[in-house]
């Protein structure tokens, strides 16, 4: 007789060690009656649970006692249990720990050797940029002070010009009309020693991003104005969209001075509801400070050829070239004094950009039912524009692969069809 | 009383529930580690973590599975990172696979112990589980975190091939029939 095998062998350990279901368990033990070979196995199954039975143990020693104490509390922020906890290797966390003070350790290093002072020699007037640049303009006053000469004067730097031990004629830098670096109101006559002695001073510049909901549209824009007006701002630019019964909106870009843009955005927020709001800061300083060296160089440079002109004793051609190079620095430092300007302005007076939008309830008394003629007419219309970019879009697809398939199949049309008559001929009796 | 009720009843401050629940698990927590540790000093200290865990990290234990499963689970990781520990010292004598050592073990046994000593490590485990702690299917997936079905499916393949290593030793040992 044919036994049909409809358990598993699986199922017969499964079976002996009490882990099926009763329904299936059953069915496992009228196949056992049946099946030869799964009582075999049954039986092997037996056998090694009774050899593994072999191995004993002692009994537990009496030195093993319950441990003394009461629950540990519960601790914060532990939500594992506390068996996850018990297998982490120490060793894990000394590595931890060793690589972020390797970590602080490079920071801590390359801040300080940003902040050494250096001896600088100085060839030209890139070499008094760079000079400048090395001295820490950013670092501190200490160093600054270090490396300007004894000569001079408490509002000024001074650079010794050559690398030789003899009297070297100095180079007064005078950086008029730069900024004050200290606030952030425009300045008339600022120094580069000054800023030097300034470690602290920093031009950000602030700008900030906030979308309101509101009730009371009307409200807005004076009430925009009455912030501005409060915080001696003004409104750079307002756009005011949608009529009435459709949701309105405001965009405004308020200049306010930039100690006061925290003020001033508080009285934004209570414009309305805020669903967004961003702020970001620039620090510009350090590309101010490098426009003011510069404009301090040509100042220089400016000045030098003034001289020039003023002992000319060369030629009439020279005379022509002095004053061409003239006017060019004359352009550039206007240039560049514009740039600082601009500068200083968007560090002392920060950017708020507004986003005013109506709390828009649909009134659906203003909406009447749209005529059924109107709506057939309106999905005729809609059925025909799909069919015709349907239609545009298979052919777009055809003329797009066209070039490509006839491209191919010109070069594979002859080797294709060449194996396919060796083929067919090997294959004929 | 059942397990959760000892462990219920030592969260609201009763001493003797915990040192009820430690003489019901005080024998099956010593043969877990003394099967599986090479000296009786090795399973002692085992098992003595293993009840210290359950004694700090009783506030957070719930009943969502059975006490005994959560011991066993504690324990099985406790014997987990003993094994690193030893890995990472080097102990030649305490490997991942390693199981009881010979001391002690009557002859009859030993035979068995090398046959068993001779599967593939999460097989025995597995095994040894079901066959000397008497886990059942479900419990023994929660301590080792397999599946149930993968815990049937390595059970059967280590009775298996457990049962050809014994069947090629009968004469060495004499003990089976």
């Amino acid at each position: 007789m044919t036994i049909t095998h409809d358990v598993e062998r699986e199922e017969v350990m499964a079976y002996l060690d009490g882990e099926l279901e009763p329904a299936r368990a059953r069915d496992v033990r009228a196949h056992l009656d049946r099946c030869a070979d799964c009582r075999a196995l049954a039986d092997r199954l037996r056998d090694v649970s009774l050899s593994l039975q072999e191995w004993t143990v002692d009994s537990p020693p009496p030195t093993l006692v319950a441990p003394s104490g009461a629950p540990a509390p519960r601790r914060r922020g532990a939500w594992w249990p506390a068996w996850l906890a018990l297998p982490l290797a120490p060793r894990w966390i000394a590595v931890g720990l060793a690589s972020a003070a390797v970590l602080a350790l490079i920071v801590v290093v390359q801040s300080q050797l940003r902040g050494r002072p250096t001896a600088v020699a100085i060839g030209g007037r890139d070499d008094m940029t760079a000079a400048l640049r090395t001295l820490g303009y950013a670092s501190s006053a200490k160093q600054s002070s270090a490396a300007a000469s004894a000569s001079t004067p408490p509002s000024g730097a001074s650079f010794a010009r050559g690398a030789s031990p003899s009297p070297s004629p100095n180079v007064q830098l005078n950086l008029e009309a730069t900024t004050d670096l200290r606030s952030d109101r425009p300045a008339d006559s600022v120094n580069v020693g000054a800023a030097l002695q300034q470690p602290d001073a920093q031009m950000i510049v602030r700008t900030a991003t906030i979308s309101l909901s509101s009730d009371k549209f009307d409200d807005i824009r004076p009430g925009l104005e009455r912030v501005v007006e409060a915080h001696h701002g003004s409104i750079a630019a307002l756009t005011a969209s949608g009529d009435p019964p459709n949701q309105r909106s405001i965009t405004a870009t308020l200049r306010v001075p930039s100690a006061e843009l925290d003020a001033a955005l508080a009285g934004v927020r209570a414009l309305g509801r805020v669903l967004q709001e961003s702020q970001s800061s620039e620090d510009v300083t350090d590309a101010h400070r490098d426009l003011a060296i510069r404009i301090s160089n040509a100042k220089v440079e400016e000045q030098r050829l003034d001289q020039i002109l003023k002992d000319r004793t060369g030629k009439l051609s020279d005379v022509l070239s002095v004053e061409q190079a003239q006017s060019r620095v004359r352009t550039e430092i206007e240039q560049m004094e514009a740039q600082e300007l601009a500068m200083r302005n968007r560090a002392a007076l920060s950017t708020i950009t507004v986003d005013v939008s109506e709390r828009y309830v649909a009134d659906l008394a203003d909406s009447g039912p749209t005529p059924v003629g109107v709506r057939l007419r309106n999905a005729f219309v809609d059925g025909a524009r799909a069919a015709i970019d349907s239609a545009v879009g298979v052919t777009l697809a055809v003329l797009n692969a066209a070039p490509t398939l006839l491209l191919w199949t010109a070069v594979l049309f002859f080797p294709v069809r060449l194996t396919w008559r060796r083929l067919r001929r090997s294959t004929l009796p | 009383m059942t397990d959760d009720d000892l462990i219920l009843a030592f969260l609201g401050g009763d001493r003797a529930a915990f040192d009820a629940l430690f003489e019901r698990y005080r024998g099956p927590m010593w043969n877990f580690f003394r099967r599986r540790t090479p000296t009786s000093a090795d399973a002692e200290e085992l098992a003595q973590d293993t009840f210290l865990a359950v004694l700090q990290g009783a506030r957070r234990y719930e009943p969502r599975a059975s006490f005994r499963s959560y011991l066993f689970g504690i324990a099985f990781n406790v014997l987990l990172a003993w094994r690193r520990k030893a890995g990472r010292r080097g102990d030649e004598s305490v490997q991942a696979d390693t199981i009881a050592g010979p001391s002690h073990d009557p002859s009859s046994a030993i035979w068995v112990r090398d046959a068993l000593a001779a599967l593939d490590p999460d097989d025995r485990e597995i095994l040894m589980l079901r066959e000397y702690d008497a886990l059942e299917y479900a419990e023994i997936a929660r301590v080792t975190g397999a599946p149930i079905n993968t815990v049937r499916s390595r059970l059967f393949r280590a009775r298996m091939a457990l049962r050809e290593r014994l069947a090629g030793e009968p004469l060495k040992t004499g003990v089976r029939s």
